[in-house]
């Protein structure tokens, strides 16, 4: 399973307790790659069509990461039993929402936890009344959060109660998302750590203006801004075009572009951006 | 019009020299810069025969030309180039030669068409088209004559009396996709299925390197042409031809402008870029539009 890959409904229970329990066997997920890489993901997006669905995918979860010896947060309420780990925070803190999750995280280091694990429901937070491109900007701020704390969370939207559009937007900023994403947006972008961000998947015509969003949001307030395409399987003019558009709106930011494929850099010099934006800088 | 098109008939290489080289001095002791596309071999026996060669710049027309639906933009940034030094400047390109397929002869040939509308406004510089009569057929030098308002040969020049510039004499339409082709109908919800198709025929066909990503990206943008002037929604067709994979787009849109695509566009400037890339990116584009219609060709070969 790689960030970025959308896994559906079905085997969904199997996929959660091997990616966040202490005894998955890495083999079995990713053969090549090392045991971290599978920690690293925390931040997970889950669709679903309701309440019980909510409680039956995330009971497994929240078992495991008590098995584990984890402490568990649950955001907003639950009809699960409340364990002796659980703490239930329902304090809907909304939008103030990251400080929150870093206090709840820090206090269980200090109370010994091995681990942190979060569940939100998402409609609980108070988000709902938030536009997509604000949807958008707290989701990745919130990713930020949750690499740099080294939790796992995971965002349920029940997509009854958000637009198909706002679910997709929100989705766009886990690196995994489970469940059925039925306007998925195509692309994925990601924390990874300080001023850097991950991106897989495609950017084009139908995606660019959530795409500038997201970085927009990631550059906003920053002098030097990571983009590390892990997987970029399309990007046409439009897309193209976003990323000079960001460097024309921060031109004080230093933008560099990692892991741009060949013919991503031959049309970015083709099209004049190289003379044009000498802030960004492209690298393979 | 302010380009001097000329062709120049050529018995051998000594003749092309001969000749070449005259030209392109004339325009170096004048102070303009010179740019000659030609062939690596013309260029290997050109450059020892200038006396000097300060201010003439050297590009081969067979990987530049390969297309000839990107010489235009070459001789348009060259010529804006120097003008915009306050320099006068002159070219030497010979976009036809023996062992171009028949669908690249015929859109060289729409090209020197072309080149007569390329300029109708700025300083006048001179273009010289040099043509190889000992391989180039006949009927190939007689549409250089209709095509070209000068014409030279054996040192001399005159006004061609066949001179004609009406492109529609040149493949006024293409010929009708193949059966077999696969066939696409696509808007704008399913842009990225066009890319998939593509991309695995693409593959399929052992594209290396950029080519499968080149192919997809021109492809994409020429459809989504369709989708934002086309009418809405166009038809993608794919075959191969001998070595080359083929990707044609058609719609109900109406091109009127028969340079389209063959201008470098302004970096960051949005919109108007889709046909010139394709141009950047593939083997040949083909493209034939009438009233209601239009039909983009794109092939790359393997």
């Amino acid at each position: 399973v790689q960030p970025g890959n959308t896994v559906h409904t079905h085997g969904v229970i199997y996929f959660l307790s091997i990616i966040v329990g202490h005894n998955l066997t890495p083999v079995r997920l990713a053969p090549k790659q090392p045991d971290d890489a599978l920690y690293n993901v925390g931040h997970i997006g889950l669709v679903v069509t309701a309440e019980r669905e909510y409680d039956e995918l995330v009971q497994p979860l929240l078992a495991e990461g008590e098995r584990s010896g984890e402490k568990l947060i649950v955001f907003g309420s639950t009809a699960l039993p409340i364990s002796r780990s659980m703490l239930l925070n329902s304090r809907v803190p909304g939008t103030g929402m990251l400080r929150e999750l870093r206090h709840e995280v820090n206090v269980a280091w200090r109370e010994g936890y091995h681990g942190v694990r979060v569940v939100a429901n998402m409609h609980q937070l108070g988000v709902l009344p938030l536009t997509a491109p604000e949807l958008l900007t707290f989701e990745l701020r919130l990713d930020q959060a949750v690499t740099q704390l080294g939790a796992t969370m995971v965002c349920a939207y029940q997509s009854h109660l958000f637009t198909p559009k706002t679910v997709a937007v929100a989705m766009c900023a886990h690196p995994h998302g489970m469940g059925i994403n039925r306007s998925d947006i195509g692309f994925r972008i990601w924390s990874d750590g300080e001023n850097c961000w991950n991106m897989a998947g495609a950017i084009d015509v139908d995606n660019a203006a959530t795409f500038h969003m997201a970085l927009s949001s990631a550059a906003l307030g920053n002098q030097r801004i990571r983009l590390r395409f892990t997987d970029l399987r399309f990007i046409d003019l439009t897309g193209l075009q976003t990323l000079v558009d960001l460097a024309g709106e921060f031109p004080e930011m230093i933008l560099t572009l990692e892991g741009a494929p060949h013919s991503f850099r031959r049309w970015w010099r083709m099209l004049g951006y190289e003379e044009m934006c000498p802030q960004v800088a492209v690298v393979p | 019009m302010t380009v001097l098109h000329e062709a120049y008939l050529y018995r051998d290489i000594a003749d092309f020299v001969d000749t070449a080289s005259t030209f392109v001095e004339e325009g170096t002791f004048a102070g303009e810069a010179v740019l000659v596309a030609v062939s690596a071999r013309q260029i290997e026996a050109l450059r020892p025969a200038l006396t000097t060669d300060h201010g003439v710049t050297f590009v081969n027309m067979g990987s530049m030309g390969r297309n000839p639906g990107r010489i235009i933009s070459i001789w348009r940034r060259f010529v804006a180039g120097r003008h915009a030094e306050g320099r006068g400047c002159r070219g030497i390109g010979e976009p036809i030669w023996a062992g171009r397929t028949a669908a690249e002869l015929i859109e060289c040939q729409r090209h020197e068409v072309l080149l007569n509308a390329a300029f109708p406004s700025g300083p006048p510089w001179r273009l010289l088209c040099p043509y190889d009569m000992a391989t180039l057929p006949i009927s190939v030098l007689d549409e250089a004559l209709r095509s070209h308002p000068v014409i030279g040969s054996d040192g001399a020049r005159s006004h061609s009396d066949g001179y004609d510039p009406d492109l529609e004499r040149l493949g006024p339409w293409l010929p009708p996709a193949p059966r077999e082709a696969d066939e696409l109908s696509f808007t704008a919800r399913n842009l990225r299925s066009v890319r998939d198709v593509v991309a695995r025929h693409a593959r399929r066909a052992g594209l290396a390197g950029d080519r499968v990503p080149d192919l997809c990206l021109a492809t994409h943008e020429v459809a989504l042409n369709s989708v934002r002037h086309g009418g809405g929604w166009g038809v993608l067709r794919i075959w191969r031809e001998g070595a080359d994979l083929i990707c044609e787009i058609s719609d109900r849109g109406t091109i009127t402008d028969p340079l389209v695509g063959r201008s470098a566009p302004e970096p960051g400037k949005p919109g108007g870029r889709g046909l010139w890339l394709a141009n950047e990116l593939c083997g040949l584009v083909r493209l034939r539009s009438r009233e209601g219609n239009t039909v983009v060709r794109l092939h790359m070969s393997a």
